[in-house]
């Protein structure tokens, strides 16, 4: 079976420096996913340009496929040398996970990570090698579902030094406190925000390093549906409205009219409500077993514009019908559109911009976006 | 006992066109006569080229202005 990999990171600044001196990329393809953090030597803008140079180079290595000699050999040479050190020295963690759990992990003097498996931490059995001078140890491991692993700079290690601790929490520290927190069944966005939060407390709210946690999850994927637009054919109703109801995972009709289609085929209650949250898109609906209910052109006109304003990880805010539209999109991972043709004769007086008025090129460009964020989409059209 | 159903539709021509406002006007009006109108949204009433429309007691009413809504609803009240 293949799964997804989630991922999810958080940074803190040292106290009193606006940047941080901790780096993560990450990629998404179609079958694996690379994540890498860098930390660099000291901290503010140095520390930052350090671990920013060393993530962005072993990340674009990596994605070409280069040997791992030569991406270590590239951000040696390449790292801009402290005038006051007469160094450039960055951490590197690199991991790599496929689709079916298959993972491999590089580590350049960071900490060790952490692999959670049935809410116990375990340290990964690393493979030691020299290259170009320096200690790099690797592994690879099978990953099962519900595992995630955590790579964590020093500055998480250290918490605690200058504030609640005299050596820090210690990789036993942070693995007591994440079997701890996993012991709560909380997602994963949510244990390493809470983890960084702890992390602040035992630093008395004064961290003296950057810190970074970065974490991934292999889980099973989230499936949405979306029906939108009422078919050209009268007699593919209940055709389309069938469909919905038989598909997995979470579902939502954009639409006036197909909620309606949907609600006398399937022979449910459709219930509007009064509430304008935002004044510029209409309000939802309820229907009995669909997950959201919203109005159609202008609710998926403003849900691209959401999308297109996107920066991970943060999930777009606000109770409108647009911004929960794209929150259920943003949160699956593969999406399947059952979009109706017929031409709303109603919608073509009012004067929209073409590219504002017609359903099918709204959905092209919302496909466009998704597959941008590495969605798996599926389209029917009726 | 309410004396009369008010269905505003919140369509997409009908948002366009003024629905929210007329919305406005009905919860606007005083509370004794609120209380005896059953007031509802809709997705959409069929009446998209003469939005915004609203059906009062089954009878769609479209296009429709705010002022024209309370004076329909005002003469409902009072028979």
């Amino acid at each position: 079976m293949n799964f997804v990999v989630e991922n999810f990171y958080q940074s803190m600044s040292r106290y009193g420096e606006e940047l941080c001196g901790d780096h993560v990329e990450m990629i998404k393809k179609e079958d694996n996913s690379i994540m890498v953090l860098s930390d660099g030597l000291g901290s503010g803008v140095k520390a930052s340009i350090l671990a920013t140079l060393t993530s962005k180079i072993a990340i674009g290595l990596i994605e070409k496929g280069l040997p791992l000699e030569e991406i270590i050999e590239t951000i040696i040479e390449t790292l801009p040398i402290c005038q006051v050190r007469g160094m450039a020295y960055s951490t590197l963690a690199i991991l790599k996970i496929y689709n079916d759990g298959a993972a491999y992990l590089v580590e350049l003097d960071s900490p060790p990570a952490f692999l959670l498996r049935k809410r116990r931490i375990r340290q990964l059995e690393m493979k030691e090698k020299m290259i170009k001078g320096r200690l790099i140890k690797e592994a690879f491991f099978q990953m099962e579902k519900g595992d995630c692993i955590f790579i964590a700079s020093d500055g998480v290690l250290h918490a605690g030094i200058g504030g609640l601790m005299d050596f820090g929490l210690g990789w036993d520290g942070v693995t007591q406190h994440l079997e701890e927190l996993s012991a709560k069944k909380t997602s994963l966005k949510q244990m390493i925000e809470k983890m960084i939060k702890i992390c602040q407390a035992y630093y008395v709210m004064k961290p003296g390093d950057d810190f970074t946690i970065l974490g991934a999850q292999l889980r099973v994927p989230s499936y949405l549906t979306v029906m939108t637009g009422p078919p050209v054919e009268e007699a593919d109703d209940l055709v389309i409205a069938r469909k919905l109801i038989g598909v997995r995972g979470r579902k939502v009709i954009c639409g006036g009219t197909t909620a309606q289609i949907y609600a006398r085929e399937m022979d449910r209650e459709l219930e509007c409500t009064f509430d304008y949250v935002d004044p510029d898109i209409p309000p939802v609906s309820y229907i009995e077993g669909v997950d959201l209910v919203t109005e159609g052109l202008l609710t998926l006109n403003r849900t691209l514009q959401i999308l297109q304003d996107y920066r991970y990880p943060e999930m777009p805010l606000g109770e409108d019908g647009a911004s929960l539209l794209a929150r259920e999109l943003l949160k699956s991972d593969e999406i399947t559109m059952l979009v109706g043709r017929a031409v709303n004769e109603a919608h073509q007086n009012l004067n929209l911009p073409v590219d504002l008025g017609i359903r099918a090129q709204v959905i092209e460009r919302l496909i466009g976006y998704l597959e941008r964020l590495h969605k798996k989409l599926k389209i029917e059209w009726f | 006992m309410k004396k009369c159903t008010v269905e505003i539709c919140v369509g997409t021509p009908c948002h366009l066109m003024g629905a929210q406002d007329l919305l406005s006007a009905v919860q606007s009006i005083s509370k004794a006569q609120l209380e005896l109108i059953h007031l509802k949204t809709v997705p959409c009433l069929k009446s998209c080229e003469n939005s915004p429309a609203v059906r009062i007691n089954g009878e769609i009413c479209a296009p429709m202005t705010p002022d024209e809504l309370i004076q329909k609803i005002t003469a409902l009240l009072e028979v």
